[in-house]
């Protein structure tokens, strides 16, 4: 039996870099010539530019401004997802119609940083000031100024999902009860630790009439898809863009498409025939990287006093900002998609409206709307268990699907792949339950839990289609034998600290015989690897893009096994591969797999049928969606006097199909709980009446810090999916969707006697504290 | 614009640079030096990947102007390989997989590597110095794992040092703050000699 | 963001500092340790001609440690004194120190730069004004002067102190009893949204010497003179200091500009430094 490598605690190979000062991120790259960018950007949440004079700025910086850059534009900036009535498919790269504060309005290029800001402190801005809208309720009020008022509404789009209106009115008719509840799910930024940044660099100009090749580092998720949407809004023809992601500071989904500001250097590089770098500090980054979430839900559960749970009716308001992201609305769509999770109902019906503020545009972040669903249905939840005075984790097990009603179709209507929730959710329940009991401290406490279904590998391509995603959902990959035995294996999705530089080696190891340390992934360049729309976002990388290199992998193990039949006069179907090489089965007849990799590239006495070389692509296309799935449980301590909550234990029991590396996994469900963890607690993003920014700094927008987060238990099921090549689910956002309801639902659970009945996350001291004393 | 002449000591090496004054030392230490391991992602004094170790403790590097740093002795992530803390400290971040995206890292190596000399114990570590660090991939567990393993690895010195050191203290009440420049190096001995840069 | 321009001078005598903020005024900063300065800097918020540094003034960086009370030049930094053997000598003065920010900002805060920046939500000023300490300051124009706490905070980082003065030392008298620095932050580290120092000593059975004071609940820190009035002469017990809560709460409604904002309401703010003052007295009986 030859040693598996997948499965094992791989230690990670690029770890050197960040520990040693060697790492290569975008504003390490120093390119000779280059000049520094500062971006001009609106003080004002709504107002009309009327004036963009940069006579102040001095001469040694260049200055661009709405009109300079427009004449560089060929498109809008593209919106990839069209949802329900939704007009708005594409956004101007530049607008004098001010929409939030830090629109970026123009750009100034000088010899540093610092000089740079200082030529875009000196453009002088005229501005009509308009009437700001902040809030979803104020945009939506019936005299609300209007962001664009050729529409007449400040609702961007309208959908529904799951059932029709007579089937959903039917089914709560029927139930014994009925319960509601208000759920306000407060403004978050993914905040990556590095922010974004370009460097621009075009090719010496060429002769004239020809065209100029520029090169672009950027801190992005998606090489191919900033290739694309550069292309596509300047007009530049695709092998003409090259598009290179060094290593990624973090990204979230912050990272997922090209914004405005990095199109703008691009123009400006282009103009001035010169390297031009741009790296976002903390303060832009607040205000002008996409923001998440910010949404309302009114939800209502019927169901009967035996505790079956019988209907979930959602009605989802979000503010989607003031333009649409790449994405759209597609984070509220993906939540009312997957919010029935892993129960059956009798009905599901949802309504979804997209509404635009003078705010920064919500975009994808960790989750994808799908931690919203978890907390929608998993509060709907616990409000029936406690009205039933029915244990919470009993009433989910009774109303969740068992294994063998795998594959189940919910009601909206996405259909689930495999798996065993109930053990899940019995065991988080057995393992919160074994936790050390408090200390007797006054405080109060409370067991949260979350039960989720988390939809990971995206796809097939047409299914995205049919719900007006306009990118395809497969993932390719192009594994090659060296000639000197070590493999490459060129891939389109781009890890930022997924780890996939180990764990693709891991998957493609095991299919070829060899060691792991022989193969290497490339990635994170569009020169050099197949085309990606995605990258690595949406729990797809190791689902899809591993998926893809196992099948390639397996392509290339039979002609590594045709090539050492014929140099060991064997039959191909008996030649096994491992340990680096290729042998008879039964016998010590065998060959280094190096020894075939280098025949083949000698093209010397192959087998018919093989051609010259040792290399194989292929584009997966998958099946349908995967579905990890977990229970997290978690135990928190309140202090009723001061609101202030400490999260003491927390498990974690989930199911990602096949784990490559546990280590890797359980690293992505800590940093995943995390993030929900500060969602729930901690994280807002806030606007003054004005539209003005509040939380401008790391000071004034809370991060969960070391002491805010609990050690965690995590058990492993692995029921692997029955549609990816390898078995992976994919799981990166699998933690946040958990975490994010099961603290909002101890915190509840531990103050059973506060007023919930409109509850806003995060869940701060001050406002745990109103609940308790002041609406109660 | 006035540029000013600093004198620093980066890694062991004497460094003579004109700077404005207002480059800030992250800055420096970057783009003039070119030691772009230690990296930038707030200039607010928040997040914590700028730390390097000055006159033996960590600070924040973007809230030190390049010239407040004349007469100094820095010490950046790409320095720190001299002694058996450094590599413990490394070696058990990368074995705890305290790391993913890594940005975030040679601050906290730099965060620890300096608690170590100074003799404070694992728990305050995992606590307070963990504590000035903001990763966003890693949600802490593992780092602090690291912290236990890296301690474990390399030794507690809290005993030891914490004695010899309070002794010295108390007779040198009256002489604190005097300054010490050019004597500090960057042994466990002399790091709180002082009250001044 | 990177600084807008500004010009730096590092004296090497305290007189060069005070000549060059006679002749610059408000148009210079003086920069102690920087860990409130270089942010509002990197922001662009502050935007002085020149930054004069107190770094080479060797005289600034001592302190002195007694069994009276803390004498801290301007440029002590937190951390040497945080760490000195006989920071137990000054009760408070310790926790207060751990409060603020992180180990990585402390090894540069100073003492004199954390008060004279007087942030309301910060701990030192708040403490300076408990233990009812002083502020020296210099000038060409009027010498030195010294400064009562309780003189010295006008507002949200203001103080008395002129634009052409240098705050050059700060007195923490020793508390003859026990002091309580408590506070509710959003993380470890973070300023207060709800802060108090409480201190009181007991002669004879009875409390002498109360000081209570909030920070973070308004643009200053605040004394809460009726409240300590309660526990004068008063035995250290449960009625005692339910008495001095009420009292406390009674005198909130007189107080002008209770913040009231996105992290914490003005109700929250109330009722949590009563909570917080009354778990001071009860910890300390």
């Amino acid at each position: 039996m030859r040693p598996r490598h997948v499965g094992q605690r791989v230690p990670r190979v690029n770890d050197h870099g960040p520990l040693h000062g060697t790492g290569l991120y975008v504003d390490d790259i120093e390119v000779p010539g280059m000049l520094h960018a500062a971006i001009v950007r609106s003080p004002v949440a709504h107002g009309i530019l009327t004036a963009f004079e940069s006579e102040s700025v001095p001469g040694s910086a260049s200055v661009f401004g709405p009109e300079h850059l427009r004449a560089r534009v060929h498109a809008e900036v593209p919106v990839l997802w069209t949802i329900g009535d939704q007009q708005q498919l594409g956004t101007p790269l530049v607008d004098e119609h001010l929409r939030y504060v830090g629109q970026p309005i123009g750009i100034a290029v000088a010899g540093s940083r610092y000089q740079a800001e200082d030529a875009a402190e000196a453009v002088d801005l005229a501005i009509d000031y308009l009437t700001p809208v902040v809030g979803i309720d104020q945009a939506l009020a019936p005299d609300a100024p209007l962001l664009y008022p050729d529409s007449g509404t400040n609702v961007i789009a309208t959908f529904e999902a799951g059932d029709s209106a007579e089937h959903d009115r039917a089914v709560f008719a029927a139930a014994d009860r009925v319960l509601r509840t208000t759920l306000r799910i407060g403004r978050v930024h993914g905040l990556a630790i590095e922010p974004r940044g370009i460097v621009a660099v075009p090719e010496p100009r060429r002769a004239p009439g020809n065209r100029n090749r520029i090169t672009i580092y950027t801190s992005t998720q998606t090489p191919h898809g900033v290739r694309d949407s550069v292309c596509e809004v300047l007009g530049l023809r695709q092998g003409d863009v090259r598009v290179v992601a060094p290593d990624v500071g973090g990204a979230f989904g912050l990272k997922d498409h090209i914004y405005e500001d990095e199109l703008m250097v691009v123009i400006a590089a282009l103009e001035l025939g010169r390297p031009v770098k741009w790296i976002e500090d903390r303060f832009e980054s607040l205000l002008a990287t996409t923001h998440a979430r910010d949404e309302i839900h009114e939800v209502e559960v019927a169901f009967d006093e035996d505790g079956s749970l019988r209907g979930l009716r959602v009605d989802g308001r979000r503010n989607v900002g003031a333009r649409l992201a790449v994405f759209g609305g597609g984070p509220l769509f993906t939540a009312l998609g997957v919010v029935p999770g892993p129960y059956r109902w009798e009905s599901v019906r949802c309504g979804g409206r997209l509404v635009a503020t003078n705010t920064m545009s919500t975009g994808a972040y960790r989750g994808f709307g799908q931690t919203q669903a978890a907390l929608i249905r998993e509060r709907a939840v616990d409000l029936v268990a406690g009205e039933l005075g029915i244990d919470p984790v009993d009433l989910r097990e009774m109303n969740m699907i068992a294994a063998d009603e795998l594959p189940y179709r919910m009601r909206t209507p996405i259909q689930l792949d495999n798996g065993d929730y109930r053990r899940a959710l019995r065991r988080a329940g057995e393992l919160i339950a074994e936790a050390p009991a408090p200390p007797d401290d006054g405080l109060a406490r409370g067991v949260g839990y979350c039960s989720y279904v988390q939809m990971g590998g995206i796809g097939p391509s047409d299914a995205n289609e049919a719900i007006g995603l306009q990118i395809g959902g497969f993932e390719s990959a192009t594994v090659r034998f060296e000639p000197d035995g070590t493999v490459r294996v060129a891939t389109g999705i781009s890890p930022h600290g997924q780890g996939l530089e180990t764990t693709i080696p891991q998957l493609v190891a095991d299919e070829l015989g060899i060691n792991p340390g022989t193969v290497e992934l490339v990635h994170g360049d569009t020169d050099t690897t197949p085309y990606s729309a995605y990258g690595t976002a949406a729990s797809r990388s190791i689902a899809l893009g591993g998926g893809a290199a196992v099948v390639a992998s397996q392509r290339l193990a039979d002609k590594v096994r045709a090539i050492a039949a014929e140099m060991l006069e064997a039959n191909p179907a008996d030649i096994e591969l491992g340990n680096g090489r290729a042998t008879v089965a039964g016998t010590n007849v065998d060959v280094a797999i190096a020894d075939v990799a280098r025949r083949a590239w000698q093209g010397f006495r192959l087998p018919d049928g093989s051609d010259p070389g040792l290399a194989e692509s292929y584009a997966y296309e998958p099946v349908s969606a995967t579905f990890s799935y977990a229970t997290h449980a978690c135990r928190v301590a309140v202090d009723t006097e001061t609101g202030a909550v400490s999260v003491e234990e927390y498990v974690v029991v989930h199911d990602c199909g096949t784990i490559v590396n546990p280590t890797i996994v359980e690293g992505q469900i800590h940093g995943g709980v995390a993030q929900g963890l500060g969602a729930a607690l901690m994280e807002e993003f806030f606007y003054d009446e004005d539209g003005q920014p509040l939380s401008s700094t790391l000071l004034d927008y809370h991060v969960p810090v070391s002491e805010s987060m609990p050690d965690i238990r995590i058990e492993h099921l692995q029921i692997p999916s029955p549609h990816t090549p390898g078995g992976m689910k994919g799981m990166g956002e699998g933690g946040t969707n958990g975490s994010y309801a099961a603290v909002v639902n101890a915190v509840c659970s531990a103050l059973p006697d506060a007023d919930w009945s409109d509850l806003a996350t995060p869940l701060s001291p001050s406002r745990i504290w109103q609940a308790l004393h002041e609406r109660a | 614009m006035n540029e000013h002449t600093i004198r620093l000591t980066v890694n062991g090496e004497n460094a003579e640079v004109r700077v404005e004054p207002r480059m800030l030392l992250s800055d420096l230490i970057r783009h003039q030096l070119g030691l772009t391991g230690t990296h930038v992602g707030c200039e607010q004094g928040a997040c914590g990947a700028c730390t390097v170790i000055i006159d033996g403790r960590p600070q924040r590097s973007c809230l030190v102007l390049a010239v407040q740093a004349d007469g100094t002795t820095v010490e950046t992530v790409e320095g720190v390989e001299c002694d058996g803390i450094e590599n413990a400290v490394q070696t058990a971040l990368h074995e705890q997989h305290g790391l993913q995206c890594g940005f975030c890292t040679p601050g906290i190596v730099m965060s620890l590597v300096a608690a170590h000399r100074a003799g404070v114990p694992a728990a305050t570590a995992r606590e307070q110095v963990l504590d000035g660090h903001l990763c966003r991939c890693t949600g802490y567990v593992n780092i602090r794992a690291a912290v236990d393993a890296a301690w474990e690895a390399a030794g507690d010195r809290r005993t030891g040092y914490r004695q010899e050191n309070l002794g010295q203290e108390s007779h040198r009440q009256e002489s604190h703050g005097q300054e010490s420049l050019g004597q500090v190096s960057l042994g466990q001995e002399s790091h709180r000699q002082g009250g001044s840069e | 963001m990177k600084p807008h321009p500004f010009d730096y001078a590092a004296p090497e005598a305290l007189d060069e500092v005070l000549d060059l903020l006679a002749r610059l005024g408000d148009d210079a900063v003086v920069i102690a340790g920087g860990q409130s300065l270089v942010p509002m800097l990197n922001l662009r918020l502050a935007r002085p001609e020149m930054v004069v540094d107190l770094r080479r003034i060797a005289d600034l960086a001592t302190f002195t440690i007694t069994d009276q009370g803390l004498r801290a030049g301007a440029m002590a930094r937190a951390i040497d004194v945080e760490e000195h053997p006989d920071v137990h000598l000054v009760p408070g003065l310790g926790d207060a120190l751990r409060q603020i920010g992180h180990p990585q900002v402390r090894s540069r805060t100073t003492i004199g730069g954390s008060v004279a920046h007087a942030d309301a939500a910060a701990e030192l000023p708040a403490l300076l004004l408990a233990l009812s300490g002083q502020v020296v300051l210099h000038s060409v124009a009027r010498g030195e002067r010294t400064v009562e706490a309780a003189d010295f905070f006008t507002g949200p980082m203001m103080t008395v102190r002129e634009p052409d003065e240098l705050l050059t030392s700060v007195w923490i008298p020793a508390h003859p009893g026990s002091v309580a620095v408590v506070e509710v932050a959003k993380r470890p580290g973070d300023f207060a949204m709800v802060g108090a120092v409480v201190a009181y000593a007991i002669a004879d059975g009875v409390i002498s010497d109360p000081s209570i004071v909030l920070f973070g609940v308004s643009g200053q820190p605040v004394r809460m003179a009726s409240a300590e009035a309660v526990l004068v002469g008063a035995v250290a017990n449960a009625n005692t200091f339910q008495a001095t809560v009420e009292q406390l709460r009674e005198e909130f409604g007189l107080l002008e500009g209770f913040r009231d904002d996105v992290y914490a309401t003005g109700g929250y703010r109330r009722q949590v430094a009563g909570t917080l003052v009354a778990r001071a007295l009860a910890s300390m009986s």
